[in-house]
């Protein structure tokens, strides 16, 4: 095969660049990054196409590293010769999937449909055989540090990137055997499941064991279920008995307590001879000793009042006569009063001398008073006075006057006098309104007879004024005579005359009434005293003692009022005394009654205590009777409800013995039976350790079969090496040494090859490893044995070889030794020489 | 009246060997509140009779507290008749309580009246499995229903039910156990009808789908739900991982397939040629899906796929690998296999042969 030309359109760093190649070695010089692996990996993307990006992609791949960045389209065309034809291949390539990549194959001008890439088609290999074939770079001609050529041509005929695939299979499988199987120490996993596996039988013999022990416990615990129902029905029958012993016991127990309250109601009852009362008799009797104490006490309190009878007595004996009844006492009260009123007019009658005139008067006049005579001639006297001063008035050119009567003196006189007795009279009925009404009458009549006497003495006449003077005075010192023997001795002797004549009359009117007073006071005496026999006679025919008649009749009504309060106070209270004197009476007889009824003495002393000792001996009979109903009734219930029945003979009974039998045998059973759960227990395991032996079984087999596997994996892959040998490396060292000896002279030694792919040369007569061989022989040597691969590698169509820089390693001297031998082993395969130094262009 | 048709309860009953211990013991329990909480439905919903066909203990010597569990749970419910048939795995000695409300069978038939309705059974041996078909005497005046234990088909013999000839025996419904999923009520004949209840929960990976009970309503007919009532589904998935490219893909496919419930019992058996190498694969699945389920398991039956095609005109060892194994007499699986691991030896650590 051989590239003719190429144009990269767009791929990696190449941009529209075209490339021409002619026979034997094409040098292309360019620096680092210009492009050289891009453009052996565009060629190689011409031949095989790309593998496509996968999400699950972890490299950087060819179609990802490539990829122009900067845009266009993705490939380009490579034209070539092979086996005669010409082939045109154009490439453009998707971004990530293969599927959508345009490719486009001319061979010999006519456009070709291939089922295999154009690479397998055209060399018959895998693009990765070719890869590993075509391309040389440096890292396969390394210096010393490198892994050994024989190393590496290993690597060439498998495609690892370890030394020795072989090596590293072989050792994995046996690793993975020696795991399932140590055949020194015996163990691995197979052994170690085998040996679980026995484990798990050993379990599951053990436990098929207990199962075989679990009809004999299921046996025995049946057996002393019996056994314990047995027990417990012979324990049921023998507490029944004891029961029924026992009830019988309780009921006797309970008639016991019946006979005791039997025998304290006994007890209770013959005190009371028998008839010991119920709690309502010792009530009644409580409360009728009560009552007649109460009765007692209630008498004793309702006495009539010392105080008051006292004054019953007084009373009783005051009116000892009876009570003098009310007609009486008003008869007299009457009379008294009538009594009253005349020594009230009587006492009026005898003090007449009310006023101070009056009483001056009588000083003056008593048993004094002027005679008539004597009073004529003072008269006389006096007129001649008069007439003498008249006269002379009359003379000093005064007329006289005449003097009129004046009625009026008459109409007072008439009414002061009816006043006076009227008030007389009304002395009888209202002794103080009477004495006002009599002193108005006799001051009217006094003003009247002084007005009127006044009057009368200023009438007179006068004469000749000389003589009448004279005679005048003259008549003046007779009147003044006289009145002097009168006891008058004034200046003006008329105003003494009218003076003394006014009081002379006076004296003479109070004398005539003094008269008419006393008579009326004689007639009054008279009436009184006759009253106050009959008012005494009335007293006396009412048992009445006279005292003070203001209060008599008043005290008298009061006193007889107490009296018969008294006496009806009295009466009412001897009747309540007798009312509970009764009471008492009878109370006392019912409590008697009981008593005796009982043929009970009781002192008086201690009939108190009784009636309490029955009231609390009744209420304790009657509770011993209650409680002893209840436990009568308790008792004879207990012995219906509990099928008390008449004692019964049977042989004594161990309770004790059958109940520690039955415990022995309960305990036994729970033993047997936590027995029975500890292997039900266990033996759940069984199912399941028989599975996990089925598993085991399984595993181990797994593993034998694994082992089995390994081992015949083994065998072939081994064989495979055998066969890669024989087939590959004899052809192999056949071309190596033909192309070593092609280049002998160049190497100046000469070289052989083993069957393991070891290089080696001959000096000295002695083989020795190429370690000696320098670096630019070892390169060459290395070139040498990639084109031995190719030419036995490629089945259809030798390559073209790629060289990118491999030579960077080797000093002038050597590269010019190696550059002369590429270009003598290039003469049959087309190198493409890449390099990024002229020193280095072949 | 309402009856509730029962059976296969398994009390004592080992679970799942792949359920954790912990997962186990709770399933454990759930199978006794399930009987609990059946009584309890039946308590609330009026029915008087429930029909135990068999099967009620795990074994012919059920544990001491399964059968103090059983025999306390009808002693608290004494107006509910429980009608207990034993089945195959309960065949001896499981009546050791005598209760008034717990009516049992033996070897004969033995019938029970509610008014108009008898409630046959009969425990089926290896002498009556025969003679059993014609010594049923049901009165065809009556709503007959039978109780049996067995396998329902055409033939005859020990826990077979022979459908044929039960056929035109006046029976109006057949309650069987045995079988451990309901699968419908199916004809009988022109008159009658058959059923499983199936059992109340399911105890492994080979009891999947909805459990629970029939509820019958019986009238003048016997007419009779399926009532879910378990108080987890247990499913199991097979899921065809072929062609997928990593885990992240699988775990996808997985979640896609499973539809179940976070209370669910879930197993995944993964399947197909996956096309990267993950030898814990299983456990990976499990973890991922950790949580979601009350329990998943996963089984892992994929293969790696070995495009072996790609590597056979290869000119190295995994290729004369692949050529020598390809040529030689291995049956197609153990080649798959020997491929298998071969390439993966010859890929080395990490290494990525496809």
């Amino acid at each position: 095969m051989k590239i003719i030309s190429c144009y990269v359109e767009n791929f990696g760093a190449l941009k529209k660049t075209e490339y021409s190649f002619g026979d034997g070695v094409t040098t292309i010089l360019k620096d680092n990054g210009e492009g050289k692996t891009t453009l052996a990996a565009f060629i190689k993307a011409m031949l095989y196409g790309m593998p496509q990006v996968r999400k699950t992609t972890k490299d950087f791949n060819d179609r990802m590293h490539f990829y122009p960045f900067g845009g266009g389209k993705f490939g380009g065309n490579m034209t070539f010769t092979a086996g005669g034809k010409t082939y045109r291949v154009e490439r453009f390539f998707d971004e990530k999937s293969e599927t959508k990549d345009k490719c486009k194959i001319e061979i010999d001008g006519e456009e070709k449909e291939l089922n295999d890439s154009l690479g397998k088609t055209v060399f018959g290999i895998e693009a990765e055989d070719f890869a590993r074939t075509a391309f040389i770079t440096t890292e396969i001609f390394d210096g010393p540090a490198t892994p050994t050529i024989n190393a590496k041509l290993n690597n060439f005929v498998d495609d690892t990137d370890g030394e020795n695939d072989y090596e590293e299979a072989m050792k994995w499988l046996g690793d993975r055997a020696r795991e399932l199987k140590n055949a020194k120490g015996g163990n691995g996993l197979i052994k170690s499941n085998r040996d679980e596996k026995k484990k798990k039988e050993e379990e599951r013999e053990n436990l098929r064991a207990i199962d075989a022990q679990m009809d004999g416990l299921y046996a025995k615990s049946k057996a002393m279920e019996k056994e314990i129902a047995e027990n417990e029905k012979a324990l049921a029958e023998a507490k029944k008995i004891g029961e029924r012993r026992a009830k019988r016991e309780d009921y006797k127990h309970r008639m016991d307590q019946v006979k005791a309250a039997d025998e304290r109601m006994k007890e209770l009852s013959d005190r009371y001879g028998g008839k010991i009362p119920s709690t309502d008799e010792a009530a009644k009797l409580s409360d009728d000793y009560g009552e007649f104490e109460k009765a007692k006490r209630e008498y004793d309190g309702s006495a009539f009042p010392a105080d008051r009878a006292k004054r019953l007595e007084e009373y009783s004996v005051k009116f000892s006569g009876g009570a003098p009844s009310e007609e009486a006492i008003r008869r007299a009260e009457q009379k008294a009063e009538e009594i009253g009123v005349e020594n009230e007019r009587l006492s009026r009658e005898k003090d007449d001398f009310a006023t101070e005139r009056e009483q001056a008067l009588k000083r003056r006049f008593d048993g004094r008073v002027p005679s008539e005579s004597r009073m004529a001639e003072l008269d006389a006297a006096a007129d001649a006075y008069r007439e003498k001063e008249n006269a002379l008035k009359r003379s000093a050119t005064q007329k006289p006057v005449a003097v009129k009567k004046n009625p009026v003196y008459a109409i007072v006189f008439v009414v002061a006098l009816i006043a006076a007795a009227g008030g007389a009279g009304l002395l009888f009925v209202n002794v103080a309104a009477g004495v006002a009404l009599i002193a108005v009458g006799v001051v009217a009549l006094a003003a009247d007879g002084f007005l009127y006497l006044k009057n009368s003495i200023n009438k007179g006449g006068v004469g000749e004024y000389g003589e009448m003077t004279e005679e005048l005075k003259r008549a003046e010192s007779s009147l003044r005579a006289k009145l002097a023997t009168l006891g008058a001795d004034g200046e003006d002797v008329m105003s003494d005359y009218n003076e003394l004549k006014r009081d002379v009359a006076d004296y003479n009117d109070y004398a005539a009434r003094q008269e008419i007073r006393a008579e009326k006071a004689e007639n009054l005496r008279r009436s009184i005293s006759t009253k106050e026999e009959e008012y005494k006679s009335l007293l006396a025919a009412a048992h009445i003692e006279d005292g003070d008649r203001k209060t008599l009749f008043v005290n008298l009504r009061r006193d007889i009022a107490e009296f018969n309060d008294l006496k009806e106070e009295k009466k009412r209270s001897d009747e309540r005394l007798e009312a509970i004197r009764e009471k008492a009476a009878e109370y006392s007889a019912a409590v008697k009654k009981f008593f005796s009824e009982r043929k009970m003495y009781v002192e008086d002393g201690n009939v108190k205590a009784r009636v309490g000792e029955a009231v609390r001996d009744a209420a304790f009979y009657e509770k011993y009777f209650a409680e002893r109903s209840e436990k009568y009734a308790e008792a004879e219930k207990f012995k219906l409800e509990n099928d008390v029945g008449d004692e019964e003979e049977t042989a004594e009974i161990n309770f004790d013995e059958i109940a520690a039998r039955l415990s022995a045998l309960r305990n036994e059973k729970t033993a047997n039976d936590r027995e029975i759960d500890e292997y039900d227990r266990k033996l759940e395991r069984l199912p399941e350790v028989s599975d996990e032996i089925e598993e085991l079984d399984v595993k181990i087999k797994e593993l034998e079969a694994e082992y089995n596997l390994i081992k015949t994996v083994e065998d072939y892959v081994e064989k495979a090496e055998q066969n890669l040998r024989n087939k590959y490396v004899k052809p192999i060292r056949d071309k190596f040494l033909t192309y070593a000896e092609k280049i002998e002279s160049v190497l100046g030694e000469k070289m052989s090859m083993n069957k393991d792919f070891s290089v080696e040369f001959e000096r000295g007569g002695e083989n020795k490893s190429e370690r000696h061989l320098s670096a630019g022989q070892r390169s060459v040597c290395s070139l040498c044995v990639r084109l031995a691969l190719i030419d036995n590698m490629y089945e259809k169509e030798k390559p073209f070889v790629i060289m990118d820089d491999p030579f960077v390693h080797l000093d002038e001297k050597h590269f010019e030794k190696v550059k002369k031998a590429v270009k003598e082993l290039s003469l049959d395969t087309q190198t493409i020489y890449f390099t990024c130094h002229k020193s280095r262009v072949i | 009246m309402k009856i509730i048709h029962t059976a296969d309860i398994h009390l004592g009953s080992k679970m799942e060997s792949k359920f954790p211990k912990e997962k186990a013991d709770v399933r454990k329990k759930e199978v006794r509140s399930t009987f609990l909480r059946l009584i309890d439905y039946a308590a609330s919903n009026g029915v008087k009779v429930v029909l135990l066909s068999g099967d009620v203990f795990d074994s012919d010597r059920p544990f001491k507290k399964d059968k103090e569990f059983f025999y306390g749970a009808i002693r608290s419910n004494p107006d509910i008749d429980f009608l207990y048939l034993r089945g195959n795995h309960d065949g001896m000695e499981n009546y050791t309580t005598e209760l008034p409300n717990l009516k049992t069978f033996g070897e004969e038939w033995t019938v029970y009246e509610y008014g108009n309705i008898a409630i046959w059974g009969i425990e089926m041996t290896g002498g009556n499995a025969v003679s059993l078909y014609t010594s049923l005497k049901a009165d065809p005046d009556k709503i007959n229903i039978v109780m049996l234990h067995g396998t329902a088909c055409d033939s005859t013999g020990q826990n077979l039910v022979n459908l044929v000839k039960m056929r035109n025996r006046n029976v109006d419904y057949l309650a069987l156990g045995h079988i451990h999923s309901y699968g419908g009520i199916k004809a009988l004949d022109d008159r009658g009808v058959w059923a499983y209840s199936g059992c109340l929960e399911g105890r492994g990976f080979d009891e999947t789908g909805e459990k629970g009970f029939i509820l019958l309503d019986v009238g003048e007919k016997v007419r009779g739900e399926f009532i879910p009532f378990a108080k987890r589904k247990i499913a199991d998935y097979s899921v065809d991982l072929t062609g997928l490219k990593d885990f992240y893909e699988c775990k996808k496919a997985v979640e896609a397939a499973i539809d179940c419930s976070a209370s669910d019992i879930v197993r995944v058996v993964l399947t197909g040629a996956v096309e990267f190498d993950d030898s814990d694969l299983a456990e990976d699945v499990e973890k991922a899906l950790d949580g979601k389920y009350f329990f998943l398991s996963a089984k892992n039956k994929t293969e790696n796929a070995v495009h072996v095609e790609k590597i056979l005109g290869e000119i190295s060892l995994r290729g004369e690998f692949a050529r020598i194994v390809t040529k030689s007499d291995m049956d197609a699986g153990e080649k798959g296999k020997v491929l298998a691991m071969g390439l993966k030896a010859l890929a080395g650590k990490g290494g990525d042969i496809l």
